[in-house]
């Protein structure tokens, strides 16, 4: 203990005095640390979802995976609403499943409308979401219609407190539903709605919805709900999985097994903590990008560790006289180790100390930044605590064991004539520093390119020009859809506005909506799908869409008149079905128009194209391709579809010189005509741009961290740049006496570190190639790599390295060669 | 040659100030051979480093042919220095890295000389020093003796004007101490000037003035008999 005492003396001393590497020492390692920290319990927290449910083991998701006649299987997570009451009534091993359905609804408060989710669920919804109430009773809150859950959040907006039990919540179509519970806020890592409003399944919300949600009772091949079910314990999801095709073929009418090269569908299970990192129908691969940033968060780690161990051995390095003494004087070899082990591990500690303050001040800046979701509460995790004091260990021990043990091997006399420590350890640290750029180096231009590919398909391709045009939302809402055209007809009166039309649903919004179309006389092998837009009249124009060759939809053109809604007689008295399109006209998109055999657009015009199995359609225009998802999948040939009776989204393009009062008065042209329905616009380059947010943020994320990454390998450059300088101050001294001007040793200082960055970049670069090239492969449309990005990433880091150690050259380089002589 | 004028050296420390040159006044002549004595701590070592351009002074003047150089800044101090001043240190001061012939070329290196007759001369100098061969060796393979003739071939390599050598038979024996004063005696007959430091009498009997030092003041100059 009483040595002890003296080693931390000691080692505090050394620390004050050596204070410029304390500090770059302990700021490099808290950096590191807390960076590292940082992208750690934001990674715990996306792989951590829904496991506070207390039954999250047993609860599962059924999700439909559909297979379609030449298409990859698509797994969605909605599902037919007779589902879910048949489960437990043919499994035993299910004891209960629970529907949930999103239904929008409009709550008014001070007059102004607010659109919110009602959740629409079985009366055992808590049964699984063990959600902890703060008032009413989870047993009882939805066993009946007419009662509604709100969560202490909404309870504040509308009623201003939590003690609401009994009161009434009334929507703007005059629907009163009684509070019959309060639940905390949902916590930050669940993929249920957080925002969302609860009530029983059988609740009437409004004649617009209650009559199709009861008809949907009965129908199957209609998906629009969420099926959860709860298992009994030691239930094999396998074996439970591997039962269902055999339930389906007694239960839906519709169901044909697959194999058969017609349509079919499988049920699966999603386990409730993998549906946040496994999302269904989302080709993003969450998984990947957690595994990526992990690796992010050991790369900005080691370079700090690595950074704290070469800055450790280096300046021990120094101390080879005072090792020489106290051996001398017959300390023991363990002495010594102790000794430079207290002094590692204090200094980690130091740093780690720091690293959780500067944790506490930038995680919530960062998550606020960056728009995640967080839950703040893991800052002050135990585990937190418990992992970081681990690694002051850890690291504390790596850093201290290296330079005591080569320096307390040796005897004295060897010490004493200046050692054999001296040299061997440069090449190690040279090593090290190679180590640390390169991996800078790399993720520096893994920054780059993501951004890159981030602009290049959020910008490109779209085939539409997606500036200056405003979506106004919900024109399919009751209250709307039968005044859309003078409600158009309105907008055009605005000055600003150029033109408008309206679609079913705009680029990006996720829809897909697929169909089976050939060319009469030609093989119908269902293997020709194109994606089919229903559109009103103006919508093409209005988005700018560029027209190859003939015409667009045209009010005066009779052909492209609609059959009304609801009639089953075409034109010439010819039966339809309901789900064939209302017109007799397509425009196709040019890679549609390819993909039936046609070589030009003008080819194509006027020719006739079967939709699905016999409903002929005449093509009229073919425009250029149009990307309707995000680029993350190729262009998909679509037809466009002349229907009026569910467009829902109207397109408005804007004149150049629309300002801030043409949103006003088309916002107040909305509450005018729509009093009921809440203003949903946004501008369509923004919500494009949305489309790729998880990339934008990683790319956000990699590029704060990059530069983190590049600080902490500078910080240490800078520290071995110091000591390089005292290190070699003799024989500074001596070249600069021999005739070495100043700008020599600048030379001969700045050459020392520009070659480990020099062989860093060769490290980097195929690395990186190989690894963006791989990333790349997941876009159906990517940039090609460019060498210059490259280049200048590495010169970029040359020039950094450069900065950083170009001060000491200077300071040395410019001494008088006296004092390097005496120096001794 | 040159010429020192009332020229003071002060050290400032945190707590002491040590004054080490006090109103020297000295005037050597191209081609002189000048010994410089005093007991330790005089301010020997100070006045050479001022001489050979390592360390300004604090007040005075320094006339190096018709320059006042007291004032100049490292840049331009290290230009004449390389152009006219070769130094021998008592301690050798080679560097333990590069090879006897490598240290020597050092010299050079700053010198803008094409690298083939760079190593012309660098042979000839360590054949001058009878080093030639262990041109290859590293200093610590060397004896004493043999380390300070590779550091008196690197000190004439450029052919400097000037040679300073501070105690540069301090560390030798006897006969080593005597082979490089006959060498630095040599250098003198072929016109070099040259100011050394020492604390043997019979090496200062080499020069043909000795200089002694007292605190920093000059107190006795002695010119030997020709
Ligand atoms: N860099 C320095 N800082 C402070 N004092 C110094 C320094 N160099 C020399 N001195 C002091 O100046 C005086 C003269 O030193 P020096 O010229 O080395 O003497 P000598 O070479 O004659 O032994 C001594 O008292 C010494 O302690
Ligand atoms: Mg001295």
């Amino acid at each position: 203990m009483k040595m002890l005492g003296n080693f931390l003396r000691v080692a505090v001393r050394i620390l004050v005095r050596d204070r410029m590497y304390t500090v770059l020492n302990v700021a490099g390692l808290a950096i590191g640390i807390a960076a590292a920290s940082m992208l750690g319990l934001y990674v715990w927290h996306e792989t951590h979802y829904d496991g506070f449910f207390s039954k999250a083991d047993r609860i599962y998701r059924v999700d439909k995976t559909e297979f379609m006649p030449g298409r990859e299987p698509v797994t969605y997570s909605s599902t037919p609403k007779p589902l879910a009451p048949l489960l437990p009534q043919d499994f035993p091993e299910i004891e209960t499943s629970v529907r949930v359905h999103d239904e929008p609804v409009v709550v008014a408060r001070d007059g102004s409308p607010f659109r919110e989710h009602m959740q629409v669920v079985d009366p055992d919804f808590f049964r699984l979401f063990d959600l902890p109430f703060i008032a009413g009773d989870p047993a009882t809150a939805l066993a009946a219609p007419g009662t509604v859950v709100l969560t202490e959040s909404l309870a504040r907006k509308y009623f201003n407190g939590v003690d609401v039990l009994g009161r009434s919540l009334t929507l703007t179509n005059g629907i009163s539903l009684t509070v019959s519970g309060v639940i905390r806020d949902l916590p930050t890592n669940t993929h249920l709605r957080r925002d969302a409003m609860l009530t029983n399944i059988r609740t009437r919300l409004g004649e617009n919805v209650d009559g199709w949600f009861a008809r949907m009772d009965t129908v199957w091949n209609s998906n629009f709900l969420q099926t959860y079910i709860l298992v009994k314990p030691g239930t094999d999801p396998v074996a439970l999985t591997a039962r269902f095709p055999a339930f389906l073929s007694a239960r839906d009418p519709n169901y044909l097994s697959t194999g058969t090269n017609k349509p079919s569908k499988a049920l699966v299970l999603t386990g409730l903590t993998h549906i946040h990192t496994d999302p269904t129908g989302v080709p993003a691969n969450l998984l990947g990008v957690l595994h990526g940033l992990e690796a992010v968060a050991a790369v900005v780690l080691g370079i700090a560790v690595v950074n704290f161990v070469n800055l450790s051995t280096s300046r021990s390095s120094l101390r080879v006289r005072e090792v020489a003494v106290r051996k001398a004087l017959g300390a023991p070899r363990s002495m010594l180790v102790g000794q430079f082990m207290v002094e590692s591990v204090l200094l980690t500690l130091v740093a780690a100390v720091l690293a959780y303050v500067l944790l506490e001040v930038a995680m919530p800046a960062s998550v606020a930044a960056l728009g995640i979701r967080f839950d703040r509460a893991y800052l002050y995790s135990p585990w937190l605590l418990l992992a970081e004091l681990l690694g002051v260990v850890a690291v504390g021990g790596v850093a201290g064991l290296y330079p005591a043990l080569v320096l307390s091997r040796p005897t004295a006399s060897v010490l004493l004539r200046g050692g054999p420590t001296a040299a061997g350890g440069a090449g190690v640290r040279a090593l090290l520093v190679v180590a640390q750029f390169s991996a800078a180096i790399l993720l520096a231009i893994a920054t780059i390119v993501i951004f890159q590919q981030t602009r290049y398909v959020s910008s490109q391709q779209l085939g539409f020009n997606a500036d200056g045009v405003l979506l106004l939302r919900e024109l399919h809402q009751p209250e709307a859809r039968a005044h859309i055209e003078s409600f158009r007809q309105a907008l055009l009166r605005i000055p600003g506005v150029a033109q408008a039309g309206a679609a079913f649903h705009a680029p990006s919004d996720g829809s897909d909506s697929t169909d089976n179309y050939h060319v009469p006389g030609t093989l119908d092998d269902g293997t020709i799908v194109f994606r089919s837009e229903y559109i009103g009249h103006d919508y093409l124009q209005a988005m700018g869409v560029r027209l190859l060759a003939g015409r667009l939809f045209d009010r005066a053109a009779t052909a492209d008149a609609l059959r009304p809604p609801g009639s089953t007689v075409g034109e010439g008295g010819v039966t339809v079905r309901a789900s064939d399109p209302p017109g007799r006209t397509a425009v196709l998109s040019w890679r549609a128009a390819q993909r039936l055999g046609f070589h030009t657009a003008e080819e194509a015009v006027g020719r006739q194209v079967i939709y699905d199995v016999d409903y002929p359609l005449t093509i009229i225009g073919v425009v250029d391709d149009v990307q309707f998802n995000s680029a993350r999948v190729a262009l998909q040939p679509t037809a466009f579809l002349l229907d009026e009776s569910g467009l829902d989204v109207m397109a408005v393009r804007l004149t150049p010189a629309a300002d801030a009062a043409t949103l006003a008065a088309i916002d107040r042209l909305w509450r005018d005509s729509f009093p009921t329905i809440p203003v949903n616009r946004e501008f369509l380059d923004d919500h494009v741009r949305d489309a790729y947010a998880a990339e934008l943020r990683q790319g956000t994320l990699l590029a704060g961290f990059t530069g983190l990454a590049i600080l902490i390998a500078c910080l240490g450059l800078f520290g071995l740049a110091a000591f390089t300088a005292q290190r070699r101050t003799k024989e500074i001294g001596l070249r600069k006496v021999l005739g070495a001007g100043v700008p020599d040793i600048m030379r001969l200082l700045v050459w020392q570190f520009s070659k480990p960055v020099m062989v860093a970049n060769l490290i980097a670069w195929p690395l990186a190639w190989l690894g963006l090239s791989h990333w790349l492969q997941g876009y159906a449309y990517r940039i090609a790599l460019n060498p210059l990005v490259f280049a200048l990433a590495g010169l970029a880091a040359l020039l950094i390295a450069w900065v950083t150690v170009a001060g000491h050259a200077a300071r040395v380089a410019a001494a008088k060669p006296v004092d390097a002589l005496r120096y001794e | 040659m040159l010429k020192l004028v009332d020229l003071t050296k002060v050290y400032r420390t945190e707590e002491v100030e040590t004054t080490a040159l006090n109103q020297v006044n000295i005037h050597i002549k191209q081609g002189e051979f000048v010994a410089i004595m005093g007991p330790s701590g005089c301010g020997k070592s100070s006045l050479l480093n001022i001489v050979g351009m390592l360390d300004n002074p604090s007040s005075g003047q320094y006339w190096f042919g018709d320059e006042d150089v007291a004032g100049y800044g490292e840049r331009k101090l290290a230009d004449i220095r390389k152009k006219n001043i070769g130094f021998i240190f008592q301690s050798f001061n080679l560097i333990d890295e590069l090879t006897v012939f490598e240290n020597v070329e050092l010299a050079l290196l700053y010198h803008d000389i094409p690298s083939r007759e760079r190593k012309e001369r660098v042979k000839e100098a360590l054949a001058k020093v009878s080093i030639a061969h262990r041109s290859s060796h590293l200093p610590q393979q060397l004896s004493g003796g043999q380390q300070q003739r590779v550091a008196i071939a690197r000190a004439v390599v450029s052919r400097p004007r000037m040679l300073l050598a501070d105690e540069p038979t301090g560390n030798l024996d006897s006969a080593n101490g005597e082979e490089v004063m006959n060498m630095l005696t040599d250098l003198n007959g072929e016109g070099t000037t040259i100011v050394m430091v020492t604390h043997s009498m019979p090496h200062a009997q080499y020069a043909r003035r000795i200089i002694n030092l007292f605190d920093g003041q000059v107190v006795a100059e002695n010119l030997r008999a020709a």
